[in-house]
Order: C-alpha cells, then sequence, then structure tokens
C-alpha cells in the first residue's frame, strides 16, 4: 500500500493504492452525488451521477469506479461536470413517472434530492415511460419498476449481501429491468423477503407492503432485534407512539444492511390489536380485566400462600429466551432469593452446556459471526442456518460465494446450504453419533493425529471407536468411507475451520453425547493442524446465551417441572413470556398445569397459559423496554425503549420487581440501567458491559473469549447407537425451523403480514409416498401414541426416506408428543390416510 | 434440429462437459441453443446448478445476447437489416414484403417452425445494401423479386 498524492478542486488530498477517487473525496468530506454507490457493494459505476474532470485530460471519470493515481486533478463542480449530471439526471427523470407526491419513498428519494441539488424543475426531454407495475401477492415487498433507475443495488444485494440470487437484469438495452426467473412475481422465486433491497433502492421502484402509516416517521431509536439469537440492529421509526417501520445499516452491527423477513416485517405484532393491555385475574372461574395493584397484590399473596404451605422448592418460574439479562438475572434473584424457587430458561440448552462444558470447558463459540464468512472450510452438522439465524446463513453463503470456502453439508434433509455446499453427506436420519465416531476413528488412524492427546485419552478414544466398524458405518449411515475421507481431508485443508452444530444435535436423546463428539472432533482437527477449529453452536432462541449466563440453565427443564406438576411436586408457576401450549406435547402440558394450585403467566399476548392461568400480567414487547441480550456470539448488545408501553402493560423486570415489593422484599430499581450495574456487571463475565456510554450511539460489547483449556477429549463409555427397528410407529416425525415463524411462533403468530406466509403441511419422501399411494396435496392423519393431527402433504424429495417433516408452526397445540420426547427433534408416528 | 418434441436425453452430457466451470457459461449456451435451435426454458435451472451461478444470472445473460432465444426458433432464421445504408436503399419496403409473405413481425415465429422474422442493426455489408441474411447466409442488392425468389428457395 503506497500513499498517492492528488488534488480535488485544487486542494491536495491523499489516499492509499486502490482508493477511489469518491472514496478519497468522501473521507476529505467533498461532495459528489451518487445513486448506485453504496460502500456495503462493489462499485458498479452504473448512474453516471457521480462524474467528476479530469482537469489534465478532460475527460469525465465516474468517480466511484476510477483509481485515483499520482498527480491526477480533479473537479467535482465544474459546469461541465453539473450539466453533464443534469443531462443524466434529466434522462433517468424522462422515464420516470410524476408521481412524487404520493410515492412511497417522498423525502428519502435520493433520485429527487439530487434532481433538486442540481435545479432540475422541469424534464424538457420527451418522456418515455418504462415497464409496468408487477402484480404481486407477498405481503412484505412492492416492486413498482417504472420508478426504477436500473442503478442494480437491489441486484448488487441479492448477490454480494444475501447471496440469495432471486433475482438479476433481464433484457437489454431500454427493455431491461431487474427481473427473478421468468419474470414472475417475487413469492414464486427465491427470494426470503429479507427486504434488503428496498432498504437500498434509491427511488420508489422498491417499498414495503401494508405499512402502519403512510409518510414520514418523526423519528428513529437504535435497537436490537429480539427475535433469533443473531442479535441484529435496527432503528425502529416511530410516529405517535407507534412503530411504523424498520431500517437497517448501522454501522458496526453484526448485520449491517441486511436484516431478515422478521427482522424488517414482523415488527407488526408491537402494536398488534390482540397485546394485553391490562392485567387479568380469574373471578369465578373467568379472566377478568383488574388493576395492578390488585393483581400485584393477588400474586404476591399467592405465592406467599404456596411457599408457607407447601415450601417455596414447589414454586417455578419459567421464562422464555428472549426475556433481556437483566430480567434473567432477577428472575433468578426473585426465585432463589424472595421465593427460594426454581427458575429456568425455556430454551433448551442442557445437552450443549453439558456436552460443551465437559469437554473443551466453555459453553457458546470463541468465534464470530464473522468467521463465518471468512473461513476456509466450514462444517454444518444438524443446523439449518438459512432458516434458524439467516444472518449467521448470509455469512456463510458469502463466503462460499465471495471467499471460496469450502462447505460440507452433513444433513439427512436437503436443505438451502446444500446447493451452496462443495460436499453434502445425506446421513442417513439419526446416524450422527456413528458418523462423528467415523470421523474420529479415520483421524486417530493417522499417527500424528495423536501426538497432542495423552496416552490415557487416545486409549479411551480408540476404545471408544473400535466399536464399531466401517462396515456397520457405511450401512446405518449411508455414507461410504471414500465420502467420510473426503469430507475430512476437504475441511482439514481449511486454515480457518468453522464446525456449525445445532438442534439437530442438541435436541436428539442422547444430544450431550453428540456436542461432546462433535468438541472432541474439533479438538483432533486443531491439534492436528496446529490452530484451533472454531466450533459454533448455532443458538437461535434470542438470548438463550444470556440466560444461561445469568444462570437460568440449569439442568432443570420445563418438562422436567411439567411432570412435577402432574405428579404435584410443583404447585406454584410462573411463565414469564413463553409458551408451553404452542409444543407438540400440549396434551401433557394441559393436564399439568390443571394440576398446579396457582399459576402467573407474564406475556404480550393471551397465550395459551395465560388462558388457563390465575393471573395474567401484560408484558411490554421488546420496542418498550431497555437492557441488554447476548447474541449468538457472545456479544452484548443494548436494548431501547422506543415507545411507550401499549396500555398498561408494563416490562417483566418491572413486574417481578413489583410482585417483590408487594411481598415485602423490594427492589427498589429505577431503571433497567440500574439491574445492568447492580446485578449484571458484577458477573465477571461481564465486568466489561459500561451500560453508562450507552448513549444514542450502538454499543456493542464482545464478552471476553474462553481462555481455558481442553479439559478432555476422551470419549465415555457408550454403546454406539444403532437406529432402532421401525416398530408400529415406522416414521419419524421430525419438527424443523422455518423462515417465517420463531420457533413454534409464540410471537411472530401476531405479525398478521409473517402469518400471510403461514402453511400448515407435512413433508414426505416421494418414494414413501408412492408405497403409501399418498399423492401431494393429499391429506394424511399423523398419529402417535399420544394423539393426532390431520395435515395437509407436500411430496419432496427433500427430505429422507422414512421421514415425515413438518414446520414448528404446524405442529402447534398437538398432541403428538409426550413430555418425555419434549425438546427431542424426533417423534415417532405412523401415517393414516385421512377420511375425507 | 428437434423442436416439436423436445428430447433432453442429451442434455445432462452437454452439462458434464462443463461442470463447475463458471467462465463456460457462454460456450455452454451456444452449445444447447446449437443442439436443441434455441435454449428451453427448463434447462436454466440444471445450467446455474451446474456451474453454481444463480438461475436468474444464467436467465440475464441468455436475454442480454441477441444470439440466445427462449423460445423455439424457425428452422429458417431471416434477419433483415435495418442500418442506415439499406434505409436509404429501401430496406424498410424489404422487410414490409417479408412481413406481408410471411405473416409475422419482427420477432415471431411461424407455426410450421419453418422461418423467424428478426431485424438488425447492421449487417456489416453496406456496401450490398439493402441486405438480409437467412441463417449464415448473406443476400445483398435485394428487389422485391429478389425476396420472393429467396424465400422460395426456404419455403418446405
Amino acid at each position: 500500500m503506497s500513499e498517492i498524492t492528488f488534488t480535488i478542486n485544487g486542494n491536495t488530498v491523499k489516499g492509499e493504492t486502490g482508493n477511489t477517487i469518491l472514496e478519497v473525496a468522501r473521507n476529505y468530506g467533498i461532495y459528489i452525488p451518487t445513486l448506485c454507490y453504496d460502500p456495503h457493494l462493489e462499485p458498479y459505476g452504473a448512474c453516471r451521477v457521480c462524474l467528476v474532470e479530469d482537469v489534465k485530460r478532460g475527460n469525465l471519470l465516474a468517480s466511484c469506479v476510477t483509481p485515483i493515481s499520482e498527480g491526477l486533478s480533479v473537479v467535482t463542480d465544474s459546469p461541465r461536470v453539473l450539466e453533464a449530471r443534469r443531462v443524466v439526471v434529466k434522462l433517468m427523470l424522462s422515464s420516470h413517472p410524476e408521481s412524487c407526491i404520493v410515492c412511497e419513498k417522498g423525502n428519502r428519494c435520493q433520485l429527487r434530492q439530487i434532481a433538486s441539488e442540481l435545479g432540475i424543475g422541469r424534464v424538457d426531454y420527451y418522456p418515455m415511460p418504462n415497464f409496468t407495475g408487477i402484480q404481486e401477492l407477498n405481503p412484505f415487498i412492492q416492486r413498482d419498476l417504472s420508478k426504477c433507475i436500473l442503478c442494480a443495488k437491489c441486484i448488487r444485494a441479492d448477490h454480494e449481501l444475501v447471496v440469495e440470487g432471486a433475482i438479476d437484469y433481464l433484457g437489454r438495452g431500454f427493455e431491461s429491468h431487474p427481473a427473478t426467473l421468468n419474470d414472475g412475481p417475487l413469492e414464486i422465486s427465491e427470494c426470503t423477503f429479507c427486504g434488503t433491497c428496498v432498504e437500498m433502492c434509491p427511488t420508489g421502484a422498491l417499498f414495503e407492503r401494508g405499512k402502519p402509516a403512510r409518510g414520514t416517521a418523526s423519528h428513529r431509536v437504535a435497537t436490537t432485534c429480539s427475535f433469533c439469537g443473531c442479535g441484529c440492529s435496527l432503528w425502529l421509526e416511530v410516529r405517535e407512539n407507534q412503530v411504523v417501520g424498520v431500517r437497517s445499516g448501522i454501522a458496526g452491527s453484526v448485520n449491517g444492511m441486511t436484516l431478515c423477513v422478521k427482522g424488517h416485517y414482523g415488527y407488526d405484532f408491537i402494536n398488534h390489536p390482540d397485546r394485553l393491555q391490562r392485567p387479568l385475574m380469574r373471578k369465578n372461574g373467568e379472566l377478568m380485566e383488574s388493576s395492578w395493584d390488585e393483581a400485584l397484590t393477588a400474586a404476591a399473596e399467592g405465592l406467599k400462600r404456596v411457599r408457607d404451605s407447601s415450601g417455596g422448592e414447589s414454586i417455578a418460574l419459567i421464562t422464555g429466551p428472549h426475556c433481556t439479562n437483566e430480567e434473567a438475572v432477577l428472575i433468578g434473584d426473585f426465585a432463589h432469593r424472595v421465593l427460594g424457587a426454581q427458575a429456568i430458561c425455556s430454551a433448551a440448552l442442557n445437552s450443549l452446556v453439558g456436552g460443551m462444558k465437559e469437554t473443551v470447558g466453555y459453553v457458546g463459540t470463541k468465534g464470530s459471526m464473522q468467521d463465518l464468512e471468512e473461513a476456509d472450510a466450514v462444517l454444518i452438522i444438524g443446523a439449518n442456518p438459512t432458516e434458524t439465524a439467516p444472518i449467521a446463513g448470509y455469512n456463510i453463503k458469502r463466503g462460499v460465494r465471495k471467499h471460496q470456502s469450502s462447505l460440507i453439508v452433513i444433513d439427512p434433509f436437503e436443505i438451502k446450504l446444500t446447493r451452496f455446499a462443495r460436499l453434502w453427506l445425506r446421513v442417513n436420519i439419526g446416524t450422527d453419533e456413528l458418523l462423528l465416531l467415523a470421523f474420529i476413528k479415520i483421524l486417530m488412524e493417522k499417527k500424528e493425529c495423536q501426538k497432542g492427546i495423552s496416552r490415557k485419552d487416545a486409549r479411551a478414544i480408540k476404545k471408544a471407536v473400535k466399536r464399531i466398524s466401517m462396515k456397520d458405518i457405511e450401512q446405518y449411515t449411508g455414507i461410504s468411507v471414500e465420502q467420510l475421507k473426503e469430507a475430512l481431508d476437504l475441511f482439514c485443508s481449511g486454515e480457518r475451520r468453522v464446525i456449525i452444530f445445532g438442534n439437530g444435535i442438541t435436541q436428539q436423546p442422547n444430544g450431550e453425547y453428540l456436542v461432546r463428539l462433535v468438541c472432541i472432533l474439533g479438538t483432533i482437527i486443531g491439534r492436528l493442524k496446529g490452530n484451533e477449529t472454531v466450533l459454533f453452536p448455532l443458538i437461535y432462541q434470542s438470548n438463550a446465551m444470556g440466560a444461561y449466563h445469568m444462570g437460568l440453565v440449569n439442568g432443570i427443564t420445563p418438562a422436567l417441572l411439567f411432570e412435577g406438576a402432574r405428579s404435584g411436586s410443583v404447585k406454584g408457576l410462573w411463565i414469564i413470556g413463553d409458551d408451553p401450549f404452542v409444543l407438540p406435547e400440549s396434551g401433557f402440558i394441559e393436564e399439568a398445569l390443571k394440576e398446579v394450585e396457582f399459576l402467573i403467566v407474564s406475556d404480550t399476548f393471551l397465550s395459551g397459559a395465560a388462558e388457563r392461568a390465575d393471573i395474567v400480567f401484560p408484558s411490554a414487547s421488546f420496542a418498550e423496554k431497555g437492557g441488554t441480550m447476548t447474541n449468538i456470539e457472545g456479544r452484548v448488545q443494548q436494548l431501547r425503549p422506543v415507545i411507550d408501553c401499549v396500555g398498561e402493560s408494563r416490562p417483566d423486570w418491572a413486574i417481578i420487581a413489583d410482585v417483590a415489593d408487594a411481598m415485602g422484599s423490594p427492589y427498589r430499581f429505577e431503571s433497567e440501567r440500574d439491574i445492568t450495574e447492580e446485578m449484571v456487571r458484577p458477573l465477571p463475565l461481564y465486568s466489561r458491559v459500561h451500560i453508562r456510554d450507552m448513549g444514542d450511539e450502538y454499543y456493542s460489547c464482545l464478552l471476553p473469549r474462553s481462555e481455558s483449556g481442553v479439559r478432555t477429549v476422551s470419549i465415555p463409555e457408550r454403546a454406539p447407537g444403532f437406529p432402532a427397528k421401525s416398530g408400529e410407529y415406522p416414521y419419524r416425525l421430525i419438527v424443523g425451523s422455518v423462515l417465517f415463524q420463531l420457533g413454534f411462533g409464540h410471537r411472530t403468530a401476531h405479525s398478521s403480514r409473517l402469518m400471510r406466509m403461514e402453511d400448515a403441511y407435512a413433508q414426505m419422501n416421494a418414494d414413501d409416498a408412492s408405497r403409501e399411494e399418498i399423492q401431494d396435496g393429499d391429506h394424511i392423519k399423523l398419529r402417535s401414541p399420544h394423539g393426532e393431527r390431520e395435515i395437509r402433504v407436500q411430496v419432496t424429495e427433500r427430505v429422507p426416506r422414512g421421514v415425515i417433516f413438518m414446520p414448528r408452526p404446524s405442529v402447534k397445540g398437538t398432541n403428538l408428543a409426550s413430555l418425555a420426547e419434549s425438546e427431542l427433534k424426533a417423534i415417532h408416528i405412523r401415517i393414516e390416510r385421512a377420511s375425507s | 434440429m428437434k423442436i416439436q418434441e423436445l428430447d433432453l436425453s442429451d442434455f445432462e452430457s452437454i452439462l458434464t462437459e462443463y461442470k463447475g466451470q463458471k467462465w463456460a457459461l457462454i460456450p455452454l449456451l451456444q452449445k444447447v441453443q446449437e443442439e436443441y435451435g434455441y435454449i428451453p426454458p427448463d434447462t436454466i435451472e440444471p445450467i446455474a446448478k451446474a456451474l453454481h451461478l444463480f438461475p436468474s444470472e444464467v436467465q440475464g445473460v441468455i436475454t442480454f445476447y441477441a444470439q440466445f432465444s427462449l423460445t423455439p426458433r424457425g428452422k429458417y432464421v431471416i434477419r433483415v437489416c435495418r442500418g442506415t445504408a439499406c434505409h436509404v436503399r429501401g430496406g424498410r419496403s424489404i422487410l414490409r414484403i417479408l412481413m406481408r409473405e410471411l405473416g409475422l413481425k419482427p420477432g415471431e415465429t411461424s407455426e410450421d417452425y419453418q422461418f423467424t422474422l428478426e431485424t438488425v442493426a447492421c449487417l456489416g455489408a453496406c456496401f450490398l445494401a439493402p441486405t438480409l441474411m437467412v441463417n449464415k447466409t448473406y443476400f445483398g442488392r435485394l428487389t422485391p423479386p429478389k425476396v420472393n425468389s429467396i424465400l422460395k428457395q426456404y419455403a418446405k
């Protein structure tokens, strides 16, 4: 890199080799208008608005794509430059409709801004309107290509940032326009409605559909999205105490310009008319609105009654994983100190915590989201990032397309990422254990792998892998030894390696053991290569990491508590921001809740659990409270109250504090910040979090990475799990996440736009379907020993044989699972033809 | 040429030749076009998959180049020059005659897939103006009778 000196408008400026004129001009605060340029995208040079004049040669140069050179002398505002820009903009306007007054883009339109800067009032040229509107049914994005100026920002955002490939130019010359494959509507394309193109469109060609309010928002507040664990930063736009829009592009955030459909368009749940506005109390068997004082007193009395009669240990608090760190720590403290009760987070993290702690000594990842993009080799096992944690998915796809990283996907299902993978090992369902053992077995055959491992551990590993033969592996996993070796070689050839694993690993019956195997595999490869392999558990629930750090992941599962309720050992229950009734074991939960003596539910909506509660507190949503959240990579980010609490709702921490007060053990916290200072920052891990510094700027703090060494690579004695033979219930129902809903859709189900993409279906393999004589679109009955569900079938090759796949929202409230199967990925079922 | 009933059995072998080579998109498309007379839209996705491209990108390239077509074309593609030199020598009348005789507008293909009529900006043979091309053969110094005899030559 060498320094280059040149002049802009007669002033001497300095830049580095490879800089463009525009970049240097912006560094020096010299204004050059642009339309197709965006710092997040590769320079394109399409719009010609950024023209500058080369004084010596007399050329007009597009400054966004012209590299600087020694002795260059440019002028940004000579009469010739201004005239050229005027012509360019007039040509754009000559094919642009004159509908600025009613245009959704309003004052944010960059074309209009530049036209007014250049003093273009009348276009003078013969108007040549181009393109017609496109009929679209999707509830998120509307295209009006008559306003398109062909800057290709949408196409480049799609290809470079989100890497979906839904659109590209079609045709050429005057006819060319951004289009999907076959020029159809977005909903039948690859589009995931992430809204990044809408965010970047300089004109009104792309805009958000169904906005709660037209026109400009009065102000916007930066906060953190609370849907999934990626922890995207976003601006919530506000008008009249209502959230009317979401914008991305906060500098330094994990997501940059991107977001996903939930983050961008799922915000309409915040001001949904069904939001709980006032506390409810059960009077004569019916839930009736009440005052806060009355509800708080009743809650305090109820909790006291249970505590005094059956002891504090018979009370449990369950919080959903989207509570803030402050709420999590307060819930724990309130439960232990005031009630003597137990408190847990419903995020299914126990097997992950167990497996990682035992082996590598830390939980979570030592890497970052950035690593997913910059790694040379990425191995994904039992995770589907594009659906569960979309931003992580973008990172992985960018890595493949931009950095040619080697992606290896191990999954029985065809997922979106298999298309990007160098290798896809379609392992038979339920045989991950054998596959992981096989990897370790192959590695241990190499002498150099045994170097960094103690003799005792090596013996234990060898003993463990001895029990399986390569023949067994091929037979059960369906993957040949050659393929396994190819995958290992490909993965090990990478200097920077990441293993991503998710629910497909952690939510198996032997999840903890599988997590151990993944960690051991990563460690052995790390020792072989001499640098650590980044382990990246894809924890998709928003603040599951924070809840773990705050002590709410402690081995007790919600299922255990509901079992306790059924057997009478749990008598008082307080469910905060979670709804067990969306689980496939809701039948058992219903029974359990009937046995509970005293049930409190705090929620934003009247959930299934709330309908059965004695007291319901209306909770504030993430847009109405402050605090911090810890994302998937261990980054602490701030939440800000953007609007006043809807109705009389209060943040969950305030409700806890109010009840504590009513019980005579007041906390005296004025705001979330006091809790951060007094209860979160004292935790050694969080001591670097300086919430006082969080002004209006975006703030994030990466938690210190664990420095603990690997504890053990020894594999515990355990008979290898060969898949069981099929019995009376030969199919496995696999419940998985879908992009348009978060988990089972507890909150996203109240976004009317996301709900329009809801589709209840079950997918089955084409071979199974033809054997069972079932056709695509038929209705079938799924039956387990506990319940049944009738549903429409999609026949697809995406699903492996012997498996029925259902998106989480489709199993909502069914009785297919038992409590023992809670948090498990697979439920044994059989299928029957529906009578109708 | 296989037009009415598309037989894609050779398609896989064409693909295998170019698999994984991003740069090979245009040669591959040319080969497909040569084989089938056009690029069947159903082949876009397999082509994209084989070359690690997005289907929309492949479509973009196909529609950008005039040499590629996504719809079946006639056995004989007639390209009438509409350049300046041909225009002053009566190129417009030549096109009118062809449109009337074939019953086609520029860009259209006859129902029996015998002819496709196209216009081009210049054939680079201005000294022969007015000109047209039938597939790869040039015809120059056209007159109405000459046009009719050319048509007769290629008629079924």
